[in-house]
């Protein structure tokens, strides 16, 4: 599903964010990217969702060349693919159930099939009582959730998160792990989640790879946070 | 694009909505696109109507030509024919003097008294020189002066070739006027476009990373242009169509005198209205569109 060989990206201003990385992630999995601060994480991301181009190597992700993308076809490469990120980025004054159907009138999606699939989302990220709720009404981690079913709202194959519980304590994030793990069980969506938490990683443990100054350092299949020191 | 026509509504709703966010830039430059077409509507009232008085004038170019009393009558057969080789003359026509006192009695309101003055008519016979525009008049009338046997030779007088040239100026300076105004309307609506994106700036990106594809993007500041432009030129349409229709009716068709007939309403103020309705879609969505582009330009 995602397969990454020799990639490096040098930024403008000279970082070497990434060096050599190569990555191979199959259909269905549950991937942790983790490592410390500027080590390549979101560049990691930005690669993958056609953000960022690499200078070296190749970034395919469900048999496109994402680097390879012109500017003009990357929104339509996206529809395959959900980002959720850190802040949440939700629209301030839609409420969550228009939120969440942005994502799919953006597409040009039928009115009953919009309303259709938002409902069987909102089921999903259980967040039916708030359908017609603002962002600024709900906690964090109803908030993460929220940009979780935007994000799956159109049925990626590949859900990308980067720190989604990032700003939420071990109850929201905790939320936030259960639903993503039941995405991966339900709907066989494969997915990558940034993160920094050790207790998380710790405790649902899964496939995890290590980015240190741009290299991968490791790539445990069993899981549990790698030392830094 | 079936779909792009499926989500006009869509976008439509969109840029109801962000008109109605920003109130009062949209009511600004709506404003000004007002302002613009109001002097868009007027230069056209007074344009269509000039044109059709100046066609006028044109038509009735005449030099008048008098002759000298010592000429026999053999001879004006021969000044006629001299007449009528001059280049651009159309219609030469005789006139003696008797049918001249007849005209100038008829003329003069005191008339009667000029009466008396018949059996020693002072006047002389003479000939009207119809020509095919009002621009030979002068070259024309140079040409017939140098015939033998014409005592004098003039036309309507330097007064209408003034009038002809003060509608050209007219005409030409106030389309100048109403390009500048149009050129004003537009940067006026562009920067209200380019605040409505900075206001939604955050729409966008998200817009973005779910997919939206540039047309997308861009399709609501367009038809927010468009419609602060249609806005903007329903006053000036409105006020056309009842300013004119009044003016009409009061002024009986006539601009002050019966040269300056006025064009009828009924196609007119059609078309005129057409013509601000377009004019304003269009100034609007030049303005948005010079926004867009330069503010939503594609990343990645
Ligand atoms: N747009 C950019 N232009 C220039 N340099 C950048 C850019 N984005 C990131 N970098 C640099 O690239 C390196 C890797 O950054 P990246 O954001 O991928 O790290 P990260 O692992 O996500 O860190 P964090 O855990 O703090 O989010 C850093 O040194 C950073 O300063
Ligand atoms: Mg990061």
């Amino acid at each position: 599903m995602i397969h990454l060989e020799n990639v490096s990206k040098i930024y403008t201003n000279g970082v070497h964010a990434l060096k050599n990385v190569n990555i191979d992630i199959e259909e269905g999995e549950f991937v942790y990217i983790i490592g410390p601060t500027g080590s390549g994480k979101s560049t990691f991301i930005k690669l993958l969702d056609g953000e960022e181009i690499p200078d070296t190597g190749t970034v395919l992700v469900a048999d496109i060349n994402v680097g390879k993308l012109k500017h003009s076809k990357v929104p339509y490469y996206r529809r395959n693919i959900g980002v959720v990120f850190q802040d949440f980025r939700l629209l301030p004054n839609l409420t969550i159930f228009e939120n969440i159907a942005f994502a799919l009138e953006v597409l040009g999606t039928d009115r009953i099939e919009v309303r259709k699939r938002v409902r069987e989302v909102l089921t999903l990220v259980q967040l039916d009582e708030k359908a017609k709720a603002f962002p600024r009404e709900l906690s964090g981690g109803q908030q993460q959730r929220a940009t979780i079913g935007r994000a799956i709202v159109n049925k990626p194959k590949v859900l990308i998160a980067d720190e989604p519980t990032g700003n939420l304590d071990p109850a929201m994030s905790k939320e936030v792990i259960d639903l993503l793990e039941a995405i991966n069980k339900e709907e066989g969506t494969t997915i990558l989640m940034v993160t920094h938490d050790k207790a998380l990683v710790d405790l649902h443990k899964k496939r995890t790879i290590a980015l240190d100054q741009g290299f991968v350092v490791a790539d445990i299949m069993k899981g549990g946070y790698i030392k830094h020191d | 694009m079936i779909k792009f026509f499926k989500l006009i509504p869509y976008h439509f709703n969109n840029a109801c909505k962000s008109i109605y966010r920003n109130l009062a830039m949209s009511f600004s430059s709506a404003t000004a696109v007002s302002v613009t077409l109001l002097l868009v509507m007027l230069f056209l009232v007074i344009a269509v109507n000039l044109s059709s008085v100046s066609d006028k004038i044109e038509k009735s170019v005449q030099i008048f030509v008098q002759i000298d009393n010592i000429v026999s009558e053999e001879e004006y057969d021969a000044i006629e024919e001299s007449i009528k080789s001059i280049e651009n003359v159309t219609v030469v026509e005789y006139s003696n003097k008797e049918e001249q006192f007849d005209l100038l009695v008829a003329d003069e309101q005191a008339g009667s008294e000029y009466e008396l003055l018949r059996e020693e008519n002072p006047l002389l016979n003479a000939f009207y020189v119809d020509i095919t525009s009002g621009e030979h008049l002068e070259a024309v009338n140079a040409e017939v002066l140098e015939i033998e046997g014409v005592y004098n030779s003039d036309y309507g007088g330097t007064s209408a070739n003034y009038l002809m040239e003060a509608f050209e100026t007219i005409r030409l300076g106030g389309g100048l006027f109403v390009v500048i105004l149009c050129f004003l309307a537009i940067f006026l609506i562009s920067n209200t476009i380019k605040i409505t994106i900075h206001s939604r700036s955050d729409e966008i990106a998200i817009m973005r990373h779910v997919g939206a594809d540039n047309t997308f993007i861009k399709m609501p500041f367009m038809m927010e242009g468009m419609m602060i432009g249609l806005i903007g030129s329903i006053a000036p349409i409105l006020i056309l169509v009842f300013g004119y229709q009044y003016l009409y009716n009061v002024l009986g068709g006539n601009f002050f005198s019966s040269l300056l007939e006025m064009q009828s309403p009924t196609p007119f103020v059609l078309y005129a209205s057409l013509t601000l309705l377009g004019l304003g879609a269009l100034v609007g969505m030049v303005g948005s569109f010079l926004s867009v582009n330069k503010y939503v330009k594609w990343k990645r």
